[in-house]
């Protein structure tokens, strides 16, 4: 894991979409799946790219280069497992980051592997005001809403975010992710409905609890 | 009086254990005042300031998350430099104007990166279509129990016989056909790969023990089928009307 971290983190900082993406692709073609790619490669790369400031070898601008060239990858990742993917059918999932959270590529793998497994997704991108994710989700009636947040004061904003979107006629389910919840408790801002994730592990083992073909009352 | 007081730039005196001894006016405009500088850094900050703070035989630099008046997440650049037993440290915060910029260009970034994307479905959509006209340039029509008319549409290359063959292949024999017309009247140009290609075709229908004929070969045609080395042991007729009458 740490070896993929710091080859990874090289070519995103150089900026060098074609060569990262070759490195995820032989992975790919070798039969790695997708949590594998997401978690023990390109997660691991953005952590060695994390450490690498803290070290003060790079800067935030180095970061933010990293950051466009990884979302890059992931998109064409999935256009990739597209092909062999299954049609979508009509369970429906909402991904955002919460109110001036700008961490979105793990909300964004998580998307991708609902996707994958065949749930109809929309991927909202960082910082989604809560009025504006509310009216969405009014609108469109997902199954799902799943926030992210990795700022610690951005956790301020569960409460009032998961308190409004549960209550929504649809009673969709919330589930909470982002990096600090494999380290951290945050529990007490949900309520005993809202599901939390600790990785895209978890991420994953619920979607297979779910299968997206499957109506269920279940909420957990 | 002090003057680094009316620094123009945040600034803080500290000592070894990172108390804040004096600090500019500037530094009080921007950060709450505090007893220890590391109070005034982001929890994930500290590590990497005690470790810029503990350079002290050189300027050390590097960037901090900042708790400020404003934002408790605020990214400033640190500049160190010791003198003996004390400290002086200018917190420079990244310009605001930088962060604009840094939106306004991960704007255009989403705006490309799904252009991107619907480009490539677009891309993947105009090669499904042609997949089609290719399949829909070599239709297969029975005209008697035993012969049927395959009309070539468009240019004869390579991809034309590879799509078609297969499916031309099993109607022949699915049919029991004994006699195909392969019509050129609708061809544009030939290339060398799709001459041999056809070639195989025809070679195989041979094999199969059906009688391939072709008609309305134009000079340019005539050109590319003699100019290939493997040659074709099948009649040439110039209408379909004659190869009716020879079949019939």
């Amino acid at each position: 894991m740490h070896e993929h971290g710091a080859a990874l983190a090289q070519l995103l900082l150089e900026g060098n979409q074609d060569e990262a993406w070759e490195y995820i692709n032989e992975y790919r073609k070798k039969g790695k799946d997708s949590l594998y790619i997401y978690e023990h490669i390109i997660t691991a790369g953005m952590g060695h790219i994390g450490s690498l400031w803290e070290t003060n070898k790079i800067s935030v601008a180095d970061e933010h280069l990293a950051t466009s060239t990884c979302d890059f990858l992931l998109a064409r990742y999935q256009m990739e497992k597209k092909k062999e993917q299954n049609p979508s059918n009509s369970k429906k999932a909402m991904f955002l980051c919460v109110e001036s959270e700008q961490h979105y590529l793990g909300i964004k793998m998580a998307s991708q592997l609902f996707s994958e497994a065949g749930w109809t997704t929309r991927f909202h991108g960082p910082n989604l005001p809560l009025e504006y994710a509310k009216k969405t989700a009014v609108d469109w009636q997902p199954d799902v809403i799943c926030l992210s947040f990795s700022i610690l004061y951005h956790a301020e904003h569960l409460n009032p975010y998961i308190a409004e979107l549960e209550k929504l006629p649809n009673r969709p389910i919330v589930m909470i992710g982002g990096r600090l919840l494999s380290h951290y408790e945050f529990s007490r801002y949900g309520s005993k409905k809202t599901i939390f994730m600790k990785n895209l592990e978890d991420v994953r083992d619920w979607i297979k609890r779910h299968p997206p073909g499957v109506k269920s009352s279940v909420s957990y | 009086m002090c003057p680094t007081k009316f620094l123009p730039q945040p600034y803080f005196r500290i000592s070894t254990d990172f108390a804040i001894l004096t600090v500019s006016d500037r530094s009080l405009e921007i950060y709450e005042p505090s007893g220890n500088f590391l109070d005034l850094v982001d929890w994930e900050s500290r590590n990497k300031a005690a470790q810029l703070l503990a350079k002290k035989d050189e300027r050390a630099e590097g960037e901090l998350i900042m708790k400020t008046k404003d934002s408790p997440y605020a990214l400033v650049d640190v500049s160190v430099v010791w003198d003996k037993s004390e400290g002086h440290i200018i917190c420079l915060q990244k310009d605001h104007r930088l962060a604009e910029l840094e939106s306004i260009v991960e704007k255009h970034r989403l705006r490309l990166a799904e252009t991107n994307l619907e480009l490539l479905e677009k891309k993947e959509q105009v090669e499904k279509s042609l997949n089609e006209i290719k399949s829909l340039s070599c239709p297969f029509i029975k005209l008697t129990k035993g012969t049927a008319l395959v009309p070539l549409f468009g240019n004869l290359d390579q991809k034309l016989i590879q799509q078609n063959e297969e499916r031309i292949m099993h109607k022949a024999h699915d049919g029991d056909y004994e006699d195909i017309l392969f019509d050129f009247n609708g061809v544009g140009t030939l290339t060398d790969e799709g001459v041999d290609a056809f070639i195989m075709l025809i070679k195989e229908l041979q094999i199969m023990g059906i009688s391939p004929s072709i008609i309305g070969i134009k000079p340019n045609h005539a050109f590319y089928l003699n100019r290939s080395p493997a040659k074709l042991d099948v009649p040439f007729l110039n209408s379909l009307s004659k190869a009716f009458k020879a079949i019939m």
